[in-house]
């Protein structure tokens, strides 16, 4: 037989328990739920443009950024490449966040608050050597203009 | 009971004599030393020896476990991911139901509280991993942490307690984005810590030492905010305060943790502003949130300071303590900058002389002995930064040398006369 405190002990300990599962099941949800492509992410090389169809945004694979996979080896012989940001403005969306990988998270912590439209220009400079750059970044039309914006190697 | 456990350990040290020699045959010695192991509660060498096997395997296992995930994480569907991640609050669910409703003892309790914390921290930290939500570490971080303080009562698990508190300095990243939660997570640890302290719980030394843990964490979190000089001066001298009284109540040293930290901060804190005008900067266009955060934090201290020691005299040595957070007051009111240097200065002469004043009328080696340390820290200071000649210095030196020598002369005397 229980005594009163250990039943006080059992309902609270039920309750929290089931209470702690809210966050991850609503995340899980969120998340999971069927939607329109999550993101787009356009792109030229040199101005022209690369693809014909716009390019979706996927988690990491096998712990590369898909992204990077995807448009480095297709952009072996350019100099610049000018990235077109539209993240998905759908309620519940994947966040814009890691659109900004590049950057520095501090940057980025800069810039997220200025995104309105949810739109977004990168330059990327890629050097022969093998690294890359983030030379220009525009967002909703005004140029972020902190010196250091990102980088690393191919 | 002492005397008793003395006798097995002599007995047991005896018994190779004894076999040696015939008096007992070797199943009477075994027997008897498992008679006195299970007495004095002591593994035999080979349980240890058992024990650490156990660990150093259980170890190995679960690092095999987590490389073998790892390995093979991105191979897994999300579902397949979630559900891994789920495996262990399951097992926390049950661990924990049994705990309560076969009523287990207290090691049980610990157990489960830090198991159910940990298996849903996992859980509520997977999908951020998974999704790749990035921008909301700092959310998920909070909201494990938050998830913890429940268990901490239910289980009433001093284990938890530490976990959790070393736990929050992880919040320090971001506390000046982020200041309230921070400071709410270590507001609602403080009841669990009074319920230790208050009563004559075995852990309530342990939970001494948590205190300052928790103290310093509020102090870096956004005690530095705004006027750093009245914000570790309020949370030191309230500490120093219950530190005296615990003192008075004959706390060993070691059982009484906040004494000497506090005193130590003290008279850091003291030199600093007596040295450096910049101790009494104010720092304009704070963080609101992080500022009556912090004031939460210390009021929360200060109640529970009254609650603890509601009947402790009103004597010199704590008039100095209030005068010590009140002080810094001035700088609000008005007076200047290098002003409060030099009232601090004539501060930490007063509170060295009160304090061996009080250790000499009362015969406290200990309270005698903080007064000579904050008279020769005053001293030494002010050695390096007055701009007296050397000579003057050097007289300076000797008379106060000689006091000190005539005064630990005098003190001593009187000990001896009283017995001590």
């Amino acid at each position: 037989m229980l005594t009163k405190p250990n039943l006080i002990r059992l309902i609270a300990f039920t309750l929290f328990f089931a209470g702690a599962l809210y966050y991850p099941v609503r995340e899980v949800v969120s998340y999971e739920r069927p939607r329109t492509p999550p993101r787009i992410f356009r792109f030229q090389v040199d101005g022209a443009k690369l693809n014909e169809k716009d390019f979706e945004i996927r988690p990491k694979v096998s712990g590369r950024w898909q992204w990077v996979d995807y448009i480095f080896p297709r952009a072996e012989k350019a100099n610049k490449l000018r990235l077109n940001l539209k993240p998905s403005t759908e309620p519940g969306a994947p966040r814009l966040n890691y659109v900004y990988y590049p950057m520095s998270r501090d940057l980025a912590k800069e810039t997220l608050p200025r995104v309105k439209n949810g739109e977004a220009e990168l330059v990327i400079k890629l050097y022969p050597n093998g690294r890359w750059r983030i030379c220009e970044l525009v967002v909703d039309g005004e140029p972020v203009k902190e010196r250091k914006l990102g980088g690393g190697a191919r | 009971m002492s005397n008793n456990k003395e006798a097995m350990r002599w007995l047991l040290s005896e018994l190779p004599k004894l076999r040696q020699e015939g008096v007992l045959d070797d199943s009477a010695s075994e027997s008897l030393a498992k008679y006195c192991h299970n007495e004095l509660d002591l593994k035999p060498p080979l349980r240890r020896f058992i024990y650490t096997l156990f660990f150093i395997g259980a170890g190995m296992i679960a690092a095999g476990c987590v490389l073998f995930f790892h390995n093979f994480w991105y191979k897994f569907s999300h579902f397949q991911q979630l559900a891994i991640c789920a495996v262990p609050a399951g097992l926390a669910l049950i661990v924990g139901l049994f705990t309560i409703l076969k009523q287990k003892n207290q090691a049980w309790r610990e157990f489960s509280a830090v198991f159910a914390a940990v298996a849903l921290g996992l859980l509520i930290a997977m999908p951020h991993q998974i999704y790749h939500t990035i921008g909301s570490w700092r959310e998920v971080y909070a909201v494990a942490l938050f998830t913890a303080l429940p268990f901490i009562y239910i289980f009433n698990s001093i284990a938890l307690t530490s976990v959790y508190i070393f736990m929050l300095f992880g919040m320090c990243h971001w506390q000046n984005s982020y200041p309230l939660p921070g400071v709410l997570a270590a507001i609602g640890v403080m009841p669990m810590l009074h319920f230790h302290i208050s009563r004559t719980s075995p852990d309530r030394v342990w939970s001494r030492y948590l205190t300052i843990l928790l103290g310093g964490f509020a102090l870096y979190y956004s005690g530095f905010n705004w006027y750093p000089a009245l914000s570790s001066l309020a949370l030191t001298g309230s500490m120093l305060y219950a530190g005296w009284t615990l003192s008075e109540r004959n706390e060993a040293p070691l059982r009484n943790p906040w004494l000497g930290v506090s005193f130590v901060s003290m008279l850091a804190l003291l030199a600093m502003a007596g040295t450096d005008v910049r101790f009494f900067q104010i720092e304009r266009g704070v963080s609101k949130g992080a500022l009556w955060a912090y004031w939460l934090f210390t009021g929360t201290v200060l109640a529970n300071n009254i609650r603890l020691f509601p009947k402790s005299r009103l004597d010199a040595k704590r008039v100095c303590i209030a005068l010590a957070v009140l002080l810094p007051l001035a700088h609000l009111c008005g007076v200047d900058a290098p002003a409060m240097k030099f009232i601090f200065n004539i501060f930490l002469g007063v509170y060295g002389a009160v304090l061996m004043l009080d250790g000499f009328k009362r015969s406290r080696l200990l309270t005698y002995n903080g007064g000579i340390a904050m008279v020769l820290l005053l001293i030494v200071c002010r050695f390096f930064d007055t701009e007296l000649s050397r000579f003057t210095r050097a007289i300076a030196f000797i008379v106060i040398g000689a006091v000190l020598i005539a005064a630990n002369f005098i003190f001593f005397r009187r000990q001896l006369k009283q017995g001590r």
